[in-house]
Formats: C-alpha cells, sequence, structure tokens
C-alpha cells in the first residue's frame, strides 16, 4: 500500500474519533536553581550551533563545546549558570537520547558525560539523572554503561522496567499512547539529545521525532510522513512542561539514508545544536540537511515526498518557532 | 524451555488481563516522589529473531517490502513495519515474535467462537504480542497493541506447544487473542508440528492478509474465523486502519479453498449497525460464501479507544439476526448477549429442531448425530469430528 493511501486511511480516522483540537499552547514555566520561576518562552526561537572542526566524531569529548555553547544559549557568562537557569538540585532529570542507529550515528556517551556534569554543576545529584532510550538492549549497543541500581547516573531503556509504559492511554491530538513511566512519572525535568539525521518516513529525524520513542506504539505513527503524529506527541503535558533543554550531537551528519547509519550520506558537521525550543532547531536542522542534501545533487525532501510538515504542525500549534526567518540563530 | 509449567501459563493467564482505561488529557506530573532506587526492572528480553517468509528486497538502500499483509510496508533498515513485530536487519527482514508467547489458555472452542467445530471441546489458545490493525475498540489491546519487548513473554518452540496441547488433552491449537497474521511464521510451524500430532489448528483472525500467505497456511488448518469488521472501506479505514476489500477477497480465497470458516462482526452503535449496510453483508455473505457459513453477531462494550459509545442494545442485534435469517443465511448466533438466549443454539435448517444448546461458552445438549440432525438426518455443515 502505497503511502498516500495510508495517510488518507489513517487521517480519515481521525475525524471520526473527534480527536481534541490542540490549539495555540501556553508556555510552560517551572522554577530553576536560583529559585527563579522561568517562562520557557524566553527562549523561543533562539538555536546555537556550536561548532569546532576538531569535534567530528562521537567518541571525542564536546564538553568544552557544550557549555560554552549553552552560555551562549542562555545569555549567561559561564556555563554552569546556564545549567542553574534551566535545572534545580530537586530535580530528576530525564536525558532521552536517540539509540536507534548504533554508535556511528547516535548521540556519542562523552557528550552524555558532559550532560550529566553539567546538570552535577546545578546541583542535580547523579542517581537523580535517568539516561534512556526505548530498550537498555539499544543502550549497550552504544557502550554506554547500562546501570538500574546502586548509585550514580541511571542508565536504562523503558523495557527495562517491570511497568514501563502507563497501564492508561491518555491522548495527545491525534496520538492515543500509553508514555514512557520515565517521562510521565519519574521525571521532573527533561533533555533531549537526538542527532542531524535524515528519516525514511518522517523526513529528518532530530529532536521532536526523538519522541516517539517515549510512546509505546511508534509504528501507528509513521503515516504521512508522521505528521502531525510527531508534533501531537510533542504537545503532551509529560513532554511539553517537562522539556527544558535539546541538543543534537552533530560531529557528523547524515543528509540521506536515515534512519540507520549510511556512510555514503553523511557529512562532517563538527558540533552542536542548543535549544530550549525544539521546533526551532528542528527547523534549523532541517535547513542543514536540506542544503546537504543540495550540494549533494539529491531531490529536496518536499519533492522525495517527505517534507516534515510536524515541524510546521508543531509551530502553529505554538510548541515553538518554526519559520526560519523568525529563528535568530546564533553561531559559537 | 521444555514445557510451559503451571505457573507460566499462570503468568500468561494474568498478562494482559489488568485494568485499563482511555485516560483524558491531563496534566503532567509536578514532580517525583519516586525513589529511583526502589524501581522495579525485568529481565532482558531474548527477541531471537527469525527471517520472515514474506518479503521482497527493494532496491534502494537496504529498504524491504513486507508481503505478508496488505499494507505492504516498506520498511527501511533498523526500522519495523506498522505491526510493530518485523523489524529489517541490515536488508533482511525478520520476525522477532516467533516463539514468543504472551498468552496461553484452556479455552471452550466456543469462546473464539466457533460454533460448528468440535462443539463442547477445548482449544489451547495462545497468542504473540502485535497486530496489524489497530481497531479502536479492541479488547486485547494491551498485548496487541504493544511491542514484543515490551511485554513479558516466555519463550516456547513449536514442539514444546504441541506437547502441552497434547498433554491438555486439547484436540485444536486455536491462534487468538491478537492477530495470528503477525505471527504467521510461527503459527505455520506449530500447524505443521501438530498435525501429525493428531492436533487440529484454528485461526482467529481479522483476515487482513495477503492471498499468497493465506493460500500457504490454509492447508495446515482445520478452521478458521473471521473478524468481519463491517461493510463499508469507511469502517476498515476509520475505526480499525485497514481496508475492506483485501478482507472480501481473503474470505472468498478460504471459501474456494473449503477450508471451514465462521464469521464473527461485532454490531458497534452508530458506526456499523446499520440495517441498510449489514442487510448488504448478509447478501454479500450468502452469494459469494454460501447460506450455511455461521455468522455470529456479537455485542459491543465501550473499551479502548472507544469509550464514548455505550453498549449495543440487544434488540438491534436480534433485529440484525432476523435481517441475517431473512436474506437467507441459516447458522445465526448473537454472542456477548445474556447466556441462555435462543441464538446461542444451534437448529438444523432443515427441520428447524434444535440440535445444540449452549448456556454462554458452555454446550449443556449437543444431539447432532455424527454431524446429522437426529431428527430429518440432514447433513450439518461443519466439522464435527475429528479427523
Ligand atoms: S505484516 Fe506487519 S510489516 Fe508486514 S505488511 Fe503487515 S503491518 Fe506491515
Amino acid at each position: 500500500m502505497s503511502r498516500s493511501r495510508r495517510h488518507f486511511l489513517r487521517c480519515s480516522g481521525l475525524s471520526l474519533l473527534a480527536a481534541p483540537i490542540v490549539g495555540p499552547m501556553s508556555s510552560p514555566v517551572f522554577r530553576n536553581g536560583y529559585a527563579e520561576s522561568m517562562s520557557l518562552d524566553r527562549w523561543r526561537g533562539r538555536v546555537v550551533v556550536a561548532r569546532n572542526s576538531g569535534y567530528d566524531s562521537f567518541s571525542k569529548n564536546p564538553a568544552g563545546l557544550l557549555d560554552q555553547g549553552l552560555a551562549a544559549l542562555l545569555g549567561t557568562e559561564r556555563g554552569s549558570d546556564a545549567w542553574r537557569r534551566l535545572f534545580r538540585r530537586e530535580d530528576v532529570v530525564a536525558v532521552k537520547v536517540n539509540a536507534l542507529a548504533g554508535p556511528r550515528l547516535s548521540p556519542g556517551w562523552p557528550l552524555v558525560q558532559a550532560v550529566v556534569d553539567g546538570l552535577k554543576t546545578a546541583g542535580v545529584p547523579a542517581g537523580q539523572i535517568i539516561v534512556w532510550d526505548r530498550s537498555s538492549r539499544e543502550l549497550k549497543r552504544l557502550g554506554y554503561p547500562v546501570n538500574t541500581s546502586g548509585d550514580g547516573v541511571k542508565v536504562f531503556g523503558t523495557d527495562a522496567l517491570r511497568q514501563g509504559y502507563e497501564e492508561t492511554i491518555t491522548r495527545a491530538g491525534s496520538v492515543g499512547s500509553c508514555f514512557s513511566r520515565i517521562i510521565a512519572r519519574y521525571a521532573t525535568a527533561v533533555i533531549n539529545v537526538g542527532v542531524l539525521k535524515d528519516h525514511d518516513l518522517a523526513g529528518i529525524s532530530v529532536l521532536l521525532k526523538n519522541f516517539y520513542g517515549a510512546i509505546h506504539n511508534p509504528n501507528k505513527y509513521h503515516d504521512n510522513n508522521c505528521s502531525p503524529y510527531v508534533a501531537h506527541v510533542n504537545s503532551h503535558p509529560d513532554i511539553r512542561q517537562k522539556l527544558r533543554l535539546n541538543i543534537v550531537d552533530a560531529p557528523v551528519g547524515q543528509y540521506h539514508g536515515g534512519p540507520a547509519f549510511n556512510n555514503r550520506y553523511t557529512w562532517t558537521f563538527g558540533g552542536l545544536l542548543l535549544a530550549v525550543d525544539a521546533v526551532a532547531a528542528d527547523r534549523v536542522a532541517l535547513d542543514l540537511i536540506q542544503r546537504q542534501r543540495q550540494s549533494a545533487g539529491l531531490r529536496t525532501l518536499r519533492q522525495d515526498n517527505r517534507y516534515p510538515a510536524y515541524i510546521d504542525v508543531a509551530g502553529e500549534m505554538g510548541l515553538g518557532e518554526a519559520t526560519l526567518s523568525a529563528i535568530r540563530r546564533i553561531e559559537v | 524451555m521444555n514445557s510451559i509449567n503451571r505457573r507460566h501459563m499462570m503468568r500468561l493467564m494474568l498478562l494482559g488481563s489488568g485494568a485499563y482505561s482511555l485516560g483524558q488529557d491531563r496534566a503532567p506530573s509536578s514532580g517525583s516522589s519516586v525513589n529511583l532506587d526502589d524501581l522495579q526492572f525485568k529481565a532482558e528480553p531474548s527477541l531471537r529473531p527469525v527471517e520472515a517468509m514474506f518479503w521482497e528486497k527493494q532496491p534502494q538502500d537496504k529498504k524491504v517490502k513486507c508481503t505478508l499483509c496488505p499494507h505492504e510496508c516498506v520498511v527501511a533498515d533498523m526500522e519495523r513495519g506498522t505491526c510493530g513485530v518485523r523489524e529489517n536487519r541490515d536488508g533482511t527482514y525478520y520476525t522477532l515474535v516467533h516463539s514468543r508467547l504472551c498468552a496461553a489458555h484452556l479455552d471452550p472452542i466456543e469462546k473464539k467462537p466457533l460454533f460448528h467445530y468440535l462443539p463442547g471441546t477445548k482449544a489451547f489458545s495462545i497468542a504473540t504480542p502485535g497486530c496489524n490493525l489497530e481497531c479502536k475498540y479492541c479488547q486485547n489491546w494491551q498485548i496487541s497493541q504493544f511491542r514484543p519487548e515490551q511485554i513479558e513473554c516466555i519463550e516456547a518452540s513449536p514442539e514444546v506447544l504441541v506437547a502441552n496441547a497434547s498433554r491438555n488433552a486439547a484436540p485444536t491449537i486455536a491462534f487468538t487473542y491478537t492477530e495470528p497474521v503477525i505471527f504467521y511464521e510461527y503459527m505455520y510451524d506449530i500447524a505443521v508440528a501438530a498435525r501429525p500430532a493428531g492436533i487440529g489448528s484454528v485461526m482467529i483472525t481479522s483476515g487482513f492478509i495477503n492471498r499468497e500467505p493465506l493460500r500457504k497456511l490454509i492447508p495446515e488448518l482445520a478452521a478458521i474465523k473471521v473478524d468481519f469488521k463491517g461493510f463499508t472501506d469507511e469502517f476498515y479505514r476509520t475505526i480499525c486502519g485497514g481496508e475492506l476489500q483485501p478482507v472480501l477477497d481473503a474470505l472468498v480465497t478460504i471459501r474456494r479453498e473449503g477450508l471451514w470458516l465462521e464469521l464473527v462482526v461485532l454490531i458497534v452503535p452508530t458506526l456499523n449497525d446499520s440495517i441498510e449496510e449489514n442487510r448488504k453483508m448478509f447478501h454479500w455473505i450468502k452469494d459469494n460464501l454460501g447460506s450455511h457459513v455461521p455468522l455470529h453477531l456479537s455485542r459491543f462494550h465501550p473499551t479502548y479507544k472507544l469509550k464514548n459509545l455505550p453498549a449495543t442494545p440487544v434488540s438491534t442485534l436480534e433485529r440484525l439476526h432476523s435481517e441475517a435469517r431473512d436474506a437467507g443465511l441459516n447458522y445465526v448466533y448473537l454472542g456477548n448477549v445474556q447466556w441462555g438466549h435462543p441464538a446461542e443454539n444451534t437448529y438444523c435448517h432443515s427441520c428447524g429442531k434444535m440440535l445444540i444448546r449452549r448456556y454462554g461458552f458452555q454446550v449443556v445438549e449437543n444431539h447432532l448425530d455424527k454431524g446429522h440432525c437426529p431428527h430429518c438426518r440432514q447433513s450439518i455443515p461443519g466439522v464435527f469430528t475429528k479427523s
């Protein structure tokens, strides 16, 4: 069955089920490490592109680049101040990585380690940090030190938990899913760590799409290039209210042939993207991937019938800034 | 694992039986009061991939096309099809649910329901996680709508299953609860292993399967029950995530191949309960499948993503029952109604005398004489003796 036909099947299903209409959303507010009440809207439309020619592999340590970029994003003098502007000691922080493509196209452990160190500077104890994706198996494949007990950072997949997903379906627009308990019950704050890559069905899989790893039934939402489903998943209160920081680990990017790693279509990007606003960061990532496709002589994602319209939907829903010209790109 | 012991059986029987509800959009939890050191973990699931039987390589980037069901998912490397249980690994397509049991029960065959197949006997009934459809009223969504690694399963080879069915003196193994199409390879291997042991295999399915795999499977089966969702493509698309025509094609194929077939239609208020639409369906059944195919009209109860509708009024089912009889269908039953309803019983299509009296899933009287009506000697359609 062709994609367009399935899209039709899925979309016509939505109308009958009378899914709640998701309109523009108010901005989440949280308390930070300075006991200030902060609105995430403050950093809407800001994306830092932090690059360093030496950062050309997932195995290299980007700690300096991360702190520098974060300070630029939040307008603080030092990286440590930036971490405290977003997190406080009481937080339980869930660091969602995208482990699907294996070690050559997934966030590197050195970056995750740098995130953990940053959280510690904000006073968050290591035992209150969970690094996670769908399955421990995938995390192990990346070489992450899976840890379910004892001291230190917890590293495990939702599937490792005896009760990994919520028992009830919750709706987020057209999506009806059981959410991972890591995000629904345990975390008070979330960091989303993605990679810069193409996706066969979704167009790109960078940040917004990464939260398909938080629901039990992602395969039911791949029609119509995952739109509007990706945007709707991101509108779920557990993501919308808890997501504080987005990081794209991009020593390399992949502009075609995703979501699996395909060396033929990779390029050295040598950097990170940082944003509080995931929609803006995805929009910038889309631009980077499109340019790379153009220079490789490939068709645009729209011509390829897999333009990630969910980014625009997310913008219309007020989840972030989706208009490229309205995004402030800060180069570091 | 050599056998499914009692503890495993108990566990499997409990799996998927927990409470569930369609929650409302809700506020997020404001903070974690959970001590992360108290989290409970389970053993890492062992997903042993087995190469799928029906798929084709695609020309570009290690993509594959699954040809098992009419979705015909084109799947990129490392990804899965819509059912969530088949995965492309480096350009080869695998099933992840071969030998991964998530449910096993010893059920009356009437519970499937199959009323004209060895009445009063037990079926060793099994499932793996996953489904290629997503019916908004699925009763078993806690196993059908999850991926294999998300559900506690036990490993049971086809041989182990057949041995367990034998030990339980079950003449039948039923593939049921979720959608057996998505565990096709496991089902096929079990059916092949069960035949020499004198055990028949029955498939309880939505019939959303391509012709080639269906035709390969049919000779290994003893009977099939198809959940006919409704008679409009709109209903299939909007409520079930499927299509009508492939199901009609599958039904005709089953009929042509001579496999014993029964049909269930779950009547959902306002969505597929129109008299006109059902009348068309009854005539289609008679014209294409014959007047002897048993038809079970079943009562909807609100569940999963359809909680906003009431249960089907019994009067609606009774009205449709007489419409189906008027259309020329000889064996029409009502399901999920109060036990002891006269439409649970089997009556001879020739003389009208009662042949089998049921109370719920229990056969309380069976007057059949070697598959014949004892009153008028009419041969009754069905499978009434073990081959
Ligand atoms: S069996 Fe699964 S993977 Fe294959 S076509 Fe159907 S839904 Fe897609």
